[in-house]
């Protein structure tokens, strides 16, 4: 019987392994790109890329996969003390990217990873803050938007004029959920700015724990109210 | 660059004091801007490219009343698909500087006195029949822009060479972009490139000539990462003379001799041949073996003259040409590592590979700018790696309208808006659609930009008007063009929107409006054009520079031919400007479709935008099945037998640096308007010049300490930048341009590809020392 069992159990065993081999081999094969030649004027259709963008409207099931990820502690804790004003100040218009508050050194011979603070955030040592995340992580050139102030004096004065930042809350109803006072490009991951510690003290939700955000919230897009033609 | 403790200490304290003021007046906001009086509060979104490189990303500009208030990318524009770099997001602050020319300005008595207008351009007509009386119509010159929209170089074109006769029209593009022209035309007879930006989706391999396009093309550089993060096999090498940002971002960095691509592109192409990556078909059917003078000089002195002469050759004596150019040879010459060349080989030999090569200054910018372009070419038509979705020689442009306006427009000394001044057909067919006499355009190219400042400096050019560009910044040598043109009896006609140290010389500026401040059209390094209405009013009493031209022309007598009014004069002169490039190979998208699309690719045939030109899948005007390079005869491409020269001027013992100019992400070009950007001149306020740590700890200079840096013509003082955004190998310093307060040309070398008459900034011996 013992011998019989451990025949039984080395086909059983053997058959798993080729098994397994086998399907190794086909999952590694699915991955690799076949070689090609390259035929003049045919387009790979798959291939136009568009950059993943992280928002509602775009993909909404890994918005709502990062909440259910997110830990109770995560959505309650204290905030980072970053305030509107300090947010703004930052700005030249509700919605421009704003300059690196920090140093960032450069360091020979490697890319800069801003992604390894702000792409979770997370607690600084260095600044006794937690790191504010961002939106689009997607975007991997950081600082072809975001520079590094090295003076606060000017070449020459500008007259520069913009909207006021929009305003806090500006629910249509008393008690009703505010509208998106802003543009959803780049900013469409709602979790980044008003959710955690990392975000703007007066731009944090009281019910974090609620995902769907666009449920109630919707973007206020056109500031004029419905006419029939 | 680090920042200096006193400075941090100050930005602290502005912080804690916004902190504390915000604590004494909870709920204000404290924001970086003056709030606008906006009674509706509402933002109207307004589409336009990008006013500064030639990328062409398209904006989306948010207008409140009268007044440009905020930024976004244009999510339906194909080239940025909504993103924009630090430029274009701040791009608008640059039309509220408060030094704005508002007024025009005449020289009387030596002082700069306020005018009207009208009486500027009364004078300017004057001047120009005056001294055409006086010294004959070669004496005036117009000099204009790569940034001058379509219709600024089309009037400008007709009015000099047209109506005046002289071929006196020259544009800074020569400066930028003379070297991938005749590139184009050597190799394809044609300008302007075969793929788009859309290569960038479908390519396998990367390879950076000399390109530092995180800084230079942040928005394409972007694409290029998020290709390669999508699709994980995607590799981007950078070959350059200098660690960049690019470099650091890129898989390999792989840096090479100033000057020395030359032979390394010819190696590449004696490996691809001994390993027999050669894609035979494609060669035998598309290509032709030619070879051209050599010893070809570097037009440093005046009067310089070259003309090539294009031999035919055959794939035999190219395969023994390239015998000089082993790896192991090129190593010698280069210092790039046989081994690093032979890989650089096998990618664009793999037969599985698609490759796009990306070049811009660092090629073009080069005294033998033609060949380097020639030879790029020659690796992907011997791989038939090109006019194919990813595969693709890319010549990148840097100033939102060369293409559009200086290259296809044809605002340089021997062109026409189709063909060339040098072809009695070209001239017929301006001559009729000009509606003037076709004795008056003259046959013979006049000066090209170098020649042309060369000339004023002489005295043979007396008159010059100077629209959309900074040439007091970036002319090299730049001494000598600066005392030729303060000479008396030269009369200077600037067009501008910001005080600069070529307003400084002038005798008359007029006040320009400035981008979406009047209508216009740009055309982008994807042959895209691309069309902008005017969205916020003229600051002050400032003049588009189209209608510049059109009343000067008018108070010169040409009514004629230049009969439109102010309602619709860029659309009308779009319309005829289109007719010179009615057929399959050029046609452009009419005025309607540019208007309400967010650019449109030539050749637009049949509603139908261009993608791959020259290949018969995409390109309506191919004759024959697959690729046709119809640009020359029977179809082929030529491969140039181009050997590698040395630079004009190398470094030596009494000179033993190199010196290499350029740009940084923050500035564009002269700094005229990103400096009165806050943000951007925050980041960047002054320029500097970068120090490889191991040169400055032989030269005793610790980083922000002055250093004095001289060649044979100039020398300049300057604040050392060491470990900071770039590196240059030993032996090497890097200058950006962008800063008045450093005029680094006054260092540089006059010398230029003879064949494209492109100036060379990247590269003339200076010595270094700590000052």
């Amino acid at each position: 019987m013992k011998s019989s069992r451990n025949k039984i159990g080395k086909v059983v065993t053997s058959f798993g392994l080729i098994g397994l081999i086998l399907l190794v081999i086909i999952v590694v094969n699915s991955f690799r790109d076949m070689p090609q030649q390259v035929v003049a004027g045919q387009v790979d259709p798959d291939a136009t890329l568009t950059p993943v963008v992280h928002g509602f409207d775009e993909n909404s099931g890994e918005l709502f996969q990062t909440y259910d990820n997110a830990s109770k502690a995560f959505m309650s804790a204290g905030s980072s003390e970053r305030t509107l004003d300090e947010y703004y100040s930052r700005r030249l218009y509700s919605g421009s990217p704003p300059p690196v508050p920090h140093e960032s050194p450069e360091v020979y011979g490697k890319a800069l990873d801003c992604l390894s603070c702000h792409a979770k955030g997370g607690w600084s040592e260095q600044f006794k803050r937690h790191a504010p995340v961002t939106p689009h992580p997607e975007q991997l050139s950081c600082r072809q938007c975001h520079v590094r102030k090295q003076t606060q004096n000017l070449f020459t004065a500008a007259n520069w004029k913009s909207l006021p930042p929009p305003r806090l809350g500006g629910a249509f109803l008393p008690g009703g959920p505010p509208p998106i006072p802003h543009s959803l490009q780049m900013r469409g991951n709602c979790f980044t700015c008003h959710v955690g510690p990392g975000a703007v003290t007066n731009l944090r939700v009281e019910h974090a724990s609620r995902g769907n955000c666009r449920q109630c919230h919707v973007p206020l897009t056109v500031s004029e109210p419905f006419a029939r033609n | 660059m680090g920042i200096s403790r006193r400075i941090f200490i100050k930005t602290a304290a502005i912080n804690s004091a916004v902190a504390a003021a915000t604590s004494l007046m909870p709920g204000a906001s404290f924001g970086a801007w003056d709030n606008i009086e906006s009674p509706s509060g509402k933002i109207v979104w307004k589409k336009t490219p990008c006013r500064f490189c030639g990328t062409g990303c398209g904006l989306l500009v948010g207008v409140s009343g009268t007044r440009a208030v905020a930024v976004k990318g244009d999510p339906n524009c194909s080239v940025n698909k909504g993103l924009c770099c630090v430029k274009g997001y701040h791009s608008i602050m640059a039309l509220y500087g408060k030094d704005r020319l508002t007024k025009a300005k005449v020289r009387k008595n030596g002082q700069m006195v306020e005018v009207p207008v009208s009486e500027a351009l009364d004078l300017v007509a004057e001047k120009i029949k005056s001294t055409i009386d006086k010294h004959g119509k070669d004496s005036v010159a117009m000099y204009g822009s790569g940034q001058w929209t379509i219709p600024d170089g089309y009037a400008a074109s007709k009015l000099f060479k047209g109506c005046i006769g002289t071929n006196n029209v020259e544009a800074n593009a020569r400066l930028c972009m003379a070297s991938a022209v005749t590139g184009f035309i050597t190799t394809f007879g044609l300008d302007e490139p075969m793929g788009c930006y859309e290569d960038m989706d479908h390519a396998d391999v990367f390879i950076t000539w000399g390109n530092n396009m995180a800084e230079m093309h942040p928005v394409l550089f972007s694409r290029m990462l998020v290709n390669r993060n999508r699709r994980k096999d995607v590799q981007i090498i950078d070959f350059a003379t200098r660690n960049t940002r690019a470099s650091q971002a890129s898989d390999k960095s792989i840096l090479f001799k100033p000057q020395t691509d030359l032979a390394v592109a010819n190696s590449i192409c004696y490996e691809i041949i001994k390993n027999d990556w050669v894609n035979w078909d494609f060669v035998n059917k598309n290509t032709a073996f030619y070879q051209g003078k050599t010893n070809i000089g570097y037009g440093t002195e005046d009067h310089f003259k070259f003309k090539d002469e294009a031999q035919k050759s055959s794939f035999e004596n190219y395969k023994k040409f390239l015998e000089d150019y082993t790896p192991e040879k090129v190593e010698k010459i280069s210092g790039v590592p046989a081994q690093d060349i032979k890989y650089l080989a096998a990618l664009y030999g793999d037969p599985t590979k698609k490759v796009t090569s990306f070049w811009c200054m660092g090629m073009n910018q080069h005294t033998r700018g033609t060949w380097i372009n020639n030879l790029v070419y020659n690796i992907h038509l011997l791989t038939g790696k090109i006019s194919t979705p990813g595969n693709s020689p890319f010549s990148l442009t840097g100033q939102p309208s060369a293409c559009g306006t200086v290259r296809e427009v044809g605002t340089l000394t021997h062109k026409l808006p189709y063909g060339v001044v040098m072809k009695e057909k070209a001239r017929r067919k301006a001559a009729e659609i000009w509606n003037v006499p076709y004795e008056n355009i003259d046959p013979k190219p006049t000066y090209h930009t170098v020649e042309m400042f060369r000339a004023l400096d002489r005295g043979d050019i007396r008159f010059m008007w100077i629209q959309v560009t900074n040439p007091m910044v970036t002319m090299p040598n730049l001494n000598r063009y600066q005392a030729g043109a303060e000479k008396d009896d030269r009369f200077i006609v600037v067009s501008d929107v910001y005080p600069t140290p070529t307003t400084d010389i002038a005798d008359v500026i007029l006040p320009a409006a400035m981008w979406i401040e009047r209508e216009g059209f740009y055309g982008n390094s994807e042959r895209r054009t691309q069309h902008f209405e005017q969205i916020v009013p003229a600051t002050g009493e400032a003049v588009c520079d189209t209608w510049q031209i059109v009343e000067v022309a008018k108070r010169m007598g040409f009514e004629k031919q230049f009969p439109w009014n102010q309602e619709n004069y860029i659309e009308e002169i779009y319309n005829e400007y289109t007719k010179f490039h009615d057929n399959p190979k050029h046609r452009m998208a009419p005025y309607d479709v540019l208007k309400k699309r967010s650019g449109v690719q030539w050749p637009f045939v049949d509603g139908k935008e261009t993608k791959w030109r020259f290949n018969s899948t995409y390109d309506p005007a191919t004759t024959r099945e697959g690729i046709d390079f119809y640009g020359k005869p029977e179809g082929r491409a030529w491969i140039w037998q181009r050997p590698y020269e040395p630079a004009a001027e190398s470094p030596d013992d009494e000179y033993p640096f190199w010196l290499n100019t350029g740009r940084v992400l923050e500035h564009w070009h002269t700094g005229s308007m990103t400096r009165r950007v806050s943000v951007l001149h925050k980041a960047v306020p002054k320029s500097y010049v970068e120090v490889n740590p191991d040169d400055a700890a032989a030269l005793g200079i610790a980083n922000g300490e002055n250093v004095k840096i001289s060649s044979r013509r100039g020398s300049m003082v300057m604040p050392a930048d060491v470990n900071g955004r770039g590196r240059p190998p030993r032996g090497m310093v890097f200058v950006p341009f962008f800063d008045e307060s450093f005029l680094i040309n006054q260092v540089t070398l006059d010398a230029f590809c003879p064949i494209s008459k492109q100036p060379d900034y990247k590269k003339c011996a200076v010595r270094v020392e700590k000052a």
